[in-house]
């Protein structure tokens, strides 16, 4: 059996009335969005109102696969959740690797439109054609890893796929993630909560079948090609793979950029006790894993001193755990990692909004009778840490008010400036005071605070393409629209973001191309991401996010204290006109008429 | 003396963490770094360089500076100077 790459096929599932049908996505949409993202966020902006309550009956939750997930091209692995986000209340999309997207498709789907809520917890099963509601009722309330668990063994197939929600999602924490394969995730945005308000617990799915295109020799010839070439890149052939994304700490740290307790800092004094050489020589690293069809393989395996095993930490989740909240002990660090993974929680958010309450509680801000029993919120506490991300994922106590992310946290004690986030977001592991593009990345994500947009620290200081000094504005506003504009691309193509590393805008309209009969050059990839990237501000502009927020907190208008980059600030609002120029938007950030109809949208 | 730091993969391809040069007046780093590898008895040029030159996606710090911003391999090195070594990494 077989399916073809270009027929798109979706499963729309009402909750409500538990109708399920089947739809074939028109072959224009796909040439013009391809997949994921893109295709996803068009279906969103057709079908539901910009206004509505993220966490309602009328918002849609969609799965959706990249154009090229499930195929043979490396790192084709991901698909994108794509939704109305209840912690920034614009167009949310959070992707994620593993096997869950590759085996939706291979059993036929490249998109669910969830839509409703069901009346009580359910899942859906998923075996190729056969589609079904299932009851819940006991899998709520359980971690992902054991409802994964229960869930393969109920469905009675042991290689098929689970993406679930843990306790997080079930409380409508607004920064609750998605959790496939036990250890993936899709993180940010709060897609869980959404989740968790249509009382949808889990999808599990096995696929059987294989994905047919245009011309099999070319395709493998493509493969062959870009595989060879990820191979061979120092950064994907070497880097990460040896020591994962947590070769960041230190180039980071020594460039002065890595934020530490909650962005007060550029450096972090015990960065050499939780860096990725130290998970290595402390012997917690025993493997690497990769996703489908990864020549990469940045995932880590770790068991730690007790015996508890796991995935991670990765960069972000390590320095959010770790620096941001000023925790010197890798082995608390790693924990909290595992602990959000079981809960169903976005790691970087979480920890920035703990980071947040900590220096919220050490200025005085947060009453100690606000605390209950718990320990004092005080940065460099492991103690802390893992005890209120346990109080957020279940709204217990002062958890309830840290579910809401960093932003409501910090404004209902009156003091939102103390929140590290954009668009009620909270912000990755690069202090944008030291990155003049990525500062400018970060203010204008469609998204809220996120480095995966437009990954502006790759030619800023990773030096891939080419080496751009992090200072300087010249010709940052380009760079960061075409980051962008690639971006989407990638993540619609369902591709890995690390690809981008060893490959090209040409290398990825070649592999679109010799999958499918589009003959699209470049530039008219480029434009299919510009396309995206711009129904995306729109969704926002008319969901009520306004230009202004295109800002980050004023913290980075003060100098950076301390590292390399002492006495930076962003400078990010120098750069916006020219910005909203080069994206044909007007002066006030407004995208016109014509751009729309340019751009079909 | 400067102290040379040695980061990521060469750190766990050395076996180092760091290790102090006494450096003449006027030296540039390419010199530094010839001499840093005759003193530990150990080549790690070869994963900074491509064919003679300093790749892109090397990281060199000079006092926390890339040198890609200063005078690349022909920095001028001065007595005090701390010197970080990062070959090419990546994450997000």
């Amino acid at each position: 059996m077989g399916n073809d790459l270009l027929e798109v096929k979706a499963l729309r599932i009402n909750l409500t009335t538990k109708e399920i049908k089947t739809e074939r996505i028109d072959g224009e949409l796909v040439k013009q969005y391809l997949g994921g993202r893109g295709l996803a966020s068009k279906i969103l902006m057709d079908e539901i109102d910009p206004k509505i309550d993220p966490l309602s009956e009328e918002n849609k939750l969609i799965f959706a696969n990249g154009l090229l997930t499930g195929t043979a091209v490396p790192t084709a692995g991901r698909y994108m959740v794509v939704t109305k986000g209840p912690l920034t209340g614009t167009i949310a999309s959070s992707n994620s690797g593993g096997f869950f997207g590759a085996e939706l498709r291979k059993a036929g789907w490249s998109l669910i439109i969830f839509e409703g809520k069901a009346q009580a917890p359910v899942y859906v099963s998923i075996k190729d054609d056969e589609v079904k509601i299932n009851d819940a009722s006991n899998l709520w309330g359980k971690t992902t890893d054991i409802a994964t668990d229960e869930l393969v063994e109920e469905f009675g197939e042991k290689n098929a796929k689970v993406a679930c929600i843990g306790p997080a999602g079930e409380k409508l924490v607004k920064i609750a993630a998605i959790i496939n394969d036990k250890a993936r995730a899709a993180g940010r945005t709060g897609v869980g909560a959404v989740m968790g308000s249509k009382n949808l617990k889990a999808v599990i799915v096995k696929g059987s079948n294989r994905i047919n295109v245009m011309d099999q020799a070319a395709f493998m010839d493509a493969v062959k090609n870009k595989v060879d070439m990820i191979r061979k890149h120092p950064v994907t052939g070497e880097g990460l793979p040896q020591l994962g994304t947590k070769v960041l700490d230190s180039i980071i740290n020594q460039s002065g950029l890595y934020p530490t307790k909650n962005f007060q800092f550029g450096t972090f004094e015990y960065v050499e006790e939780v860096n990725g050489e130290a998970l290595v020589n402390k012997g917690y690293l025993v493997n690497n894993k990769a996703c489908y069809a990864c020549p990469i393989g940045c995932g880590r395996e770790v068991v730690l001193p007790d015996g508890r095993k796991g995935e991670g930490p990765e960069y972000e989740s390590g320095w959010a755990f770790g620096a941001d909240c000023g925790v010197k002990d890798l082995v608390a660090v790693s924990d909290a990692n595992f602990m959000c993974n079981e809960l169903g929680l976005d790691t970087i958010s979480a920890g920035t909004t703990i980071a947040a309450a900590m220096e919220m509680y050490e200025r005085g801000y947060v009453p100690k009778d606000d605390l209950g029993n718990g320990p004092e919120l005080r940065f460099g506490s492991s103690e802390s840490l893992l005890y209120y991300l346990k109080k957020m994922a279940y709204r217990d106590g002062i958890g309830d008010k840290l579910a809401e992310g960093s932003y409501r946290f910090c404004e209902s004690y009156g003091h939102p400036e103390y929140s590290m986030s954009v668009k009620k977001q909270e912000l990755p592991a690069y202090d944008p005071r030291g990155v003049q593009g990525h500062a400018l990345e970060y203010a204008t994500s469609n998204r809220g605070g996120c480095h995966v947009r437009g990954y502006m620290i790759s030619p800023e200081i990773l030096g891939v393409p080419e080496k751009l000094d992090p200072q300087s504005l010249e010709s940052k506003a380009n760079w960061v629209k075409i980051f962008q504009d690639l971006t989407a691309v990638i993540d619609s193509a369902g591709l890995c973001l690390f690809s981008s590393f060893a490959l090209g805008a040409d290398d990825y309209a070649e592999l679109i191309n010799v999958g499918t009969n589009f003959g699209l050059s470049t530039d008219e990839v480029l434009k299919i991401g510009e396309r995206i990237w711009n129904l995306e501000r729109k969704f926002n502009y008319e969901a009520g996010i306004t230009p202004d927020e295109d800002r980050l907190p004023d913290r980075f208008k003060e100098p950076l204290p301390d590292g390399s980059q002492k006495g930076s600030y962003a400078r990010y609002e120098e750069l916006l006109p020219e910005y909203y120029r080069l994206r044909g938007w007007s002066e006030d950030g407004i995208i016109p008429q014509e751009k729309l109809g340019e751009l079909q949208i | 003396m400067v102290k040379i730091r040695f980061f990521t993969l060469l750190r766990l391809y050395l076996g180092i963490r760091e290790t102090d040069i006494d450096i003449g007046h006027n030296a540039k780093l390419k010199d530094v770094l010839d001499k840093c590898e005759h003193v530990i008895g150990r080549t790690f040029m070869h994963k900074l360089l491509d064919s003679g030159s300093l790749m892109s996606s090397s990281i060199v710090l000079v006092n926390g500076k890339n040198v890609h911003h200063l005078q690349g391999l022909d920095t001028i090195i001065k007595d005090g100077d701390e010197i970080s070594l990062f070959p090419p990494g990546g994450g997000g």
